[in-house]
């Protein structure tokens, strides 16, 4: 991929186009899952965790910090290897997330299974974490569509504030800052609102 | 330190970007007040899951990406064949480039027309009505509190099953079960003042939706009360009013602001 390529497939995924990522995806995907392979010693593991790089990928794309153009299987591979080494180290901060993404992803699989069936989730008997994590949801999807693109991509894409400032048009920072904290806020308001209804 | 400011040192934190005097200094705080643990717990809740969320809608796309290639593996090789074949279709491919060019012309003129002819506002209403019209909010987005009955739950869901049917007046009859005391009351508001704009009883919708938007009426479902209460509005030939909750969801950006401003420019251009 020439450096023009990696601009305007940055450009496409700030405007919401994921079709040229998605070309990126099937290229790379082989390649990579067979290094992978070596690496974790398993198939599944490596689907998962060149998913989860590639995931980590777009985060990057989108916040416009990749520059290699030129190899972008050996840049994946590089994240998916540090990816493989930060899943083995155990986390330093005193307090960390009551909930892991094995929590939320068998309780939003849970929760479609569910939808499919009955149309409406019903939250008797769930855990405390599986509660918290469907208020967030709840809490989230309740947002306005401004808020959540702003939230979507400081908490999702951790897309720096000065980058995001140009990326939704906000004045000056200090406006953009003071919206975060704002959508943040009412986002948590919600959250309490929805545990205070369990 | 405002909540704002704590709002940041808490992300700071869970960031790694904090020296290691800073992260001691605010673990030693932690320790010693348990709330704001609480609240960085929260804070760490929060992003995990929507990261998480974020990244399985990813996956999913991803895998149906591979699903769709291992079930066509040679789509994309299959087109130039189909172009090779030029010399047999040319003919029907100047025809049909020819409909092609009409046709952009005839859509063409019909958005010219658009542009500069009044717009109707009750259809407009009554089309962005169509577009953000949904039953999803109550589809597992919301639940019930413990202390609703069961009576009152069943009812309510049989309503929503009602309107989604398409049976507007037995899906009011329905939501009458649920007590004011419930939890769920907002909901049943709002979904009245749905059936009611359906059966295009607006006066009696408006009603609703106001009544949803006072103030001591705490509840999480203003902002789309106050778009459907716009386009009551729009529908009930009060320019005015529609206009001024219109400029609210645009200044609060909170659901369908893009319309809403979409909606502001039309209106002021009818004038």
């Amino acid at each position: 991929m020439t450096e023009l390529e990696l601009q305007e497939l940055v450009n496409e995924l700030q405007n919401g186009n994921e079709k040229g990522l998605d070309k990126v995806f099937l290229s790379s995907h082989n390649a990579c899952k067979a290094q992978l392979t070596k690496l974790t010693q398993s198939e599944a593991d490596a689907e998962d965790l060149f998913m989860d790089a590639f995931w980590v990928l777009r985060g990057q794309l989108l916040q416009g910090k990749v520059q290699n153009a030129g190899n972008l299987n050996g840049y994946l591979f590089t994240i998916a290897r540090n990816l493989w080494l930060k899943q083995q180290q155990k986390e330093q901060r005193m307090v960390k997330a009551s909930v892991d993404e094995k929590d939320v992803a068998d309780f939003l699989t849970k929760m479609s299974n569910n939808l499919d069936e009955q149309d409406e989730f019903e939250l008797e008997g769930a855990s405390e974490k599986e509660q918290n994590i469907n208020a967030i949801v709840k809490a989230f999807s309740n947002l306005g569509e401004q808020c959540k693109k702003l939230l979507e991509g400081y908490l999702i894409n951790n897309i720096p504030l000065k980058d995001l400032q140009t990326m939704l048009g906000y004045n000056n920072y200090d406006t953009i800052r003071a919206a975060k904290y704002q959508c943040k806020k009412t986002l948590i308001d919600k959250f309490n609102k929805l545990q205070k209804r369990h | 330190m405002n909540t704002q400011e704590i709002y940041e040192t808490i992300e700071a934190y869970l960031a790694g970007e904090m020296t290691d005097t800073e992260q001691q200094a605010f673990e030693a705080q932690m320790n010693a007040d348990a709330e704001l643990a609480k609240e960085v717990q929260l804070h760490a809740d929060i992003a995990v899951t929507l990261q998480t969320q974020d990244k399985l809608k990813q996956k999913q796309h991803w895998q149906q990406l591979l699903s769709s290639q291992v079930l066509n593996p040679k789509q994309e090789q299959s087109e130039p064949t189909l172009l090779g074949k030029k010399n047999n279709w040319g003919g029907m491919t100047t025809y049909l480039l020819r409909i092609a060019a009409m046709l952009v012309l005839v859509v063409g003129a019909y958005f010219m027309w658009q542009q500069f002819s009044a717009p109707d506002l009750n259809k407009l209403a009554w089309q962005q009505w169509q577009e953000t019209e949904t039953i999803q909010q109550w589809s597992g987005i919301r639940g019930a509190s413990t202390d609703d009955t069961d009576v009152e739950k069943a009812s309510f869901k049989k309503s929503l099953q009602l309107y989604g049917d398409k049976q507007f007046e037995e899906a009011l009859k329905g939501l009458d079960a649920v007590s004011t005391q419930s939890s769920m009351f907002p909901d049943v508001v709002l979904l009245q003042s749905m059936c009611l704009l359906q059966l295009q009883r607006n006066e009696e919708a408006i009603g609703k939706l106001t009544f949803l938007l006072q103030p001591q009426n705490d509840n999480l479902l203003k902002d789309q009360a106050r778009w459907y209460l716009a386009l009551a509005y729009l529908q009930n030939d009060q320019t005015a009013l529609a206009h001024q909750e219109l400029s609210k969801i645009v200044a609060e950006q909170s659901v369908h602001w893009d319309r809403a401003s979409d909606l502001l420019k039309k209106l002021d251009s009818s004038k």
